[in-house]
């Protein structure tokens, strides 16, 4: 947990220094604690965050920033591109169900009771 | 979709009529289904709702499509059959699903170099062969998952993903905001996925053995 909260000062830091929100320095990541020189700055969109924004993202309805931070994070991320297919698997399958019927006996009912209506309707 | 002319309804064209009819029945049904302990009771629900809209075909003033007029009264006409008081969507619908998250957490790195992101791949489902895809079985999955949805997040993924409205015809019908509508939407898809899961990933024992 203190671990977290150092870190999470340094990369305050860098920001204020470099004063750049994404917290990359001319230099590089080198001596930023983000582990195997692996640098992600404060903007990054972590996996578990993307995955509550799938939905926005489908519907267009992400700000241009997020999106953004979207695409980036999903052009680079194995996993979460396969969670993606997952989502548009499902929703492929939901627009595949096949559509309720119409029973005859049903459709008789309501054109039995048009040609009423109608017949009031013309008188 | 909806391409009949309402003053051809309102003269009594029964062609017109009789499209209408089946253009609109698998939605209207669906819905009235949520809210019926059975079928025949949701047919009557449509039924009594066909009257209702002839009756009222002369009040239609285009202001939402008329496939979104209609349910509107078919919903109404259910949930009275119902006995539920108000159309409104209750507050608690979002809070007592507070808790939620779209993957278990336990999927992700909780602390450490790794934190927030995956500790084993998902399952990439595209590589799933198409044949199991369009399976049977698997349409059944998907039925029994949504008819296990609140029935708030059953209607809007019926609406939007099964029946494919627009949103803005989604949150006409229920007297929503987009934004909330798309907190249903993304909880609904979530469980849905879930249910999927166990039918299209590896069991977690093969993966990791």
């Amino acid at each position: 947990m203190r671990r977290i909260e150092i870190r999470r000062l340094l990369r305050a830091c860098v920001v204020w220094r470099t004063g750049r929100p994404d917290g990359v320095t001319e230099r590089g990541s080198r001596g930023f604690p983000g582990g195997r020189g692996q640098h992600v700055g404060m903007n990054y969109m972590y996996c578990a965050e993307l995955v509550e924004r799938t939905t926005d993202y489908l519907d267009d309805a992400l700000g241009s920033e997020d999106q953004v931070r979207m695409d980036r994070h999903l052009h680079v991320c194995p996993g979460c591109q396969a969670h993606f297919s997952e989502i548009q698997v499902t929703v492929g399958l939901l627009a595949d169900l096949s559509p309720e019927q119409l029973s005859a006996e049903l459709e008789s009912d309501l054109v039995t009771m048009f040609r009423g209506w109608a017949a009031g309707v013309r008188t | 979709m909806i391409d009949v002319d309402v003053q051809a309804l309102r003269r009594g064209d029964e062609v017109a009529y009789r499209s209408l009819v089946k253009d609109c029945h698998s939605t209207m049904l669906r819905l009235a289904l949520m809210y019926s302990p059975s079928r025949a009771i949701a047919e009557e629900t449509v039924q009594e709702t066909w009257i209702a809209v002839l009756r009222g075909l002369d009040g239609y003033a285009g202001r939402a499509s008329l496939r979104t007029w209609i349910c509107r009264i078919l919903v109404r006409i259910a949930q009275r059959r119902a006995g539920i008081e108000t159309r409104s969507m209750p507050f608690s619908a979002l809070a007592d699903d507070g808790d939620f998250a779209a993957v278990a957490a336990d999927r992700f790195f909780p602390a450490g170099p790794r934190a927030h992101r995956w500790i084993a791949v998902p399952d990439d489902w595209s590589r799933v062969p198409e044949d199991e895809v369009l399976s049977q079985e698997l349409k059944d999955v998907v039925s029994s998952a949504i008819a296990e949805l609140p029935r708030t997040q059953r209607e809007v993924i019926t609406l939007r993903d099964v029946e494919g409205w627009t949103t803005s015809e989604v949150s006409d019908l229920l007297d929503i905001q987009d934004g909330h509508q798309r907190v249903l939407l993304h909880r609904a898809r979530s469980r849905v996925r879930l249910a999927l899961d166990g039918y299209l990933s590896p069991p977690p024992a093969m993966a990791t053995a």
